[in-house]
């Protein structure tokens, strides 16, 4: 079972909070990072940040993690868990889906709306955390690609700031 | 098919100024754990080995303090022995009980070119746990590659003394030679000689679980500042992924996996030519290796050459 950190702002709280009992009731341990109550406006950006935070400080240590959102606008929130360095959120509607983005992009938080049917919701956040990323090597390159320019703004292959007489001599 | 005395690679030692900001970046991002400390003296293994030790660090002037191997057991260790001083090879140490952290018997020689090896058996191992799916830290050393001033000396010392082979090759355009990958048993390579204008590390590899293990751990090294200088990437000579970094002491490290395994009965090497691109790289993605990779891994000129380390 994997540890998984739940957010939800007004719009998700209580599909949000259904959603927890039944992964807590599955086995997997839950860590709730807000809203705390129902707070009618409340703002989904530190929900998301919070969750893409701890999940790939959680990924880094070795951790087994993933983040679940529930929002009132799920691409919203998509939009700001992707701030964080290493946060891969996407949004999904069916398990089949879900799955799929574990598989090609290696995700690593799930983004729903609140207004989700729950059954659908919870078996979504199944094949979420249970499909993995393939052991094909093209998909992982790709990933580093997009980690590459987020830690150094570059997608070459390296990291470093060219002098001049450093720069790539072709041979004939 | 060649019978061998050395049964595989152990681990590498490496001398550094900055000792406590290597040895951190290792434990803290690299993913090793520190099984042993001493002043200015670090122990670090890999979970998914069961080797004591992959990587042994010490604080002093930046150098390769040695390159361990294992051998079966005292009656190979004394053969090798005796082949070597045959061979007029040069002692560091006679066979006799080993008193560093992990023990052990063995002796130790220099290379051709003055780089420390030790050869020891019996030696007190390490209980390896499988690495959990995602974990992204590595199981083992892979291999050590050495730049080398002196390229076919330095590869021919290795297949004249150890009876190590050559798997493959890599070659200018004009047919020199560039590189030689180098086994010591059925691993594609556990060494490897680079030309370079002088004796030094090109680089240490780690070998990963997976291919997601090794896409997940190259992203925490991003994430840690780390510069990646070459990859991702997959090369056709031994098929592995690579990702290389920088270590903080301007080490080349690797994250490696699915180094082949080939079959020594039937296995013919290749020299495979650096100008077509997909001789280093599968892909065709990580850039061609230019004048700045090859720069990149040329390091700093080895201190250590024909000085036993203290330890």
């Amino acid at each position: 079972m994997s540890r998984i950190h739940f957010a939800a702002d007004s719009g998700g709280y209580e599909l949000g909070r259904a959603l927890q009992a039944r992964a807590e009731a599955a086995g997997h341990e839950v860590l709730w990072h807000g809203a705390e109550q129902l707070d009618p406006g409340d703002d989904y950006p530190r929900f998301a940040i919070a969750v893409g935070v701890a999940v790939v400080k959680d990924q880094d240590a070795g951790v087994d993690a993933f983040g679940v959102l529930v929002l009132d606008e799920g691409a919203a929130g998509v939009v700001a868990a992707n701030k964080v360095n290493g946060a891969r959120a996407v949004s999904a509607a069916s398990p089949r889906a879900a799955a799929n983005t574990r598989e090609v992009v290696d995700a690593n938080v799930l983004v729903l709306e609140g207004i989700a049917f729950e059954e659908n919701a919870w078996l979504t956040i199944s094949a979420f955390v249970t499909a993995s990323l393939p052991h094909v090597v093209d998909l992982g390159r790709r990933i580093l690609q997009i980690e590459e320019y987020e830690n150094s703004g570059t997608i070459e292959g390296w990291a470093v700031q060219l002098e001049p007489e450093q720069v790539a001599v072709k041979r004939e | 098919m060649t019978e061998r005395l050395v049964s595989h690679l152990r681990y590498a030692a490496l001398a550094v100024p900055e000792f406590e900001t290597e040895r951190d970046f290792f434990v803290n991002f690299w993913g090793l754990t520190e099984v042993n400390a001493e002043p200015g003296l670090s122990y670090l293994a890999a979970e998914g080995s069961s080797e004591p030790f992959i990587l042994r660090l010490r604080e002093d002037d930046k150098r390769i303090d040695l390159v361990g191997f294992a051998v079966a057991n005292r009656a190979d260790v004394h053969a090798l022995a005796d082949k070597l001083h045959a061979e007029d090879v040069q002692f560091v140490h006679e066979p006799q009980e080993l008193t560093g952290f992990s023990g052990g018997y063995g002796f130790r020689v220099f290379d051709g070119d003055g780089r420390v090896l030790e050869f020891s058996t019996g030696y007190e191992t390490r209980e390896a746990r499988k690495i959990r799916e995602r974990e992204p830290i590595p199981a083992k050393l892979s291999h050590v590659v050495f730049n080398s001033a002196n390229l076919e000396q330095s590869a021919q010392w290795y297949i004249d003394h150890l009876d190590f082979s050559i798997s493959d090759s890599l070659t200018r355009p004009d047919g020199a030679s560039m590189m030689h990958f180098m086994r010591c048993n059925a691993t594609h390579h556990s060494v490897a000689i680079a030309m370079g204008p002088h004796h030094s590390l090109h680089h240490l590899s780690f070998e990963m679980r997976g291919i997601e293990e090794w896409m997940r751990g190259s992203g925490k090294i991003l994430r840690s500042g780390a510069r990646m200088i070459w990859g991702p990437g997959r090369h056709n000579a031994g098929d592995n992924t690579f990702a290389y970094f920088l270590s903080p002491a301007g080490n080349t490290i690797e994250y490696t996996t699915e180094l082949s395994v080939v079959d020594e009965e039937t296995w013919e090497p290749h020299r495979l030519n650096i100008k077509d691109v997909s001789n280093q790289d599968q892909w065709g993605t990580a850039q061609e290796m230019s004048e700045l990779i090859a720069r990149e891994s040329f390091n700093d000129i080895d201190k250590g050459l024909f000085v036993a380390p203290p330890v």
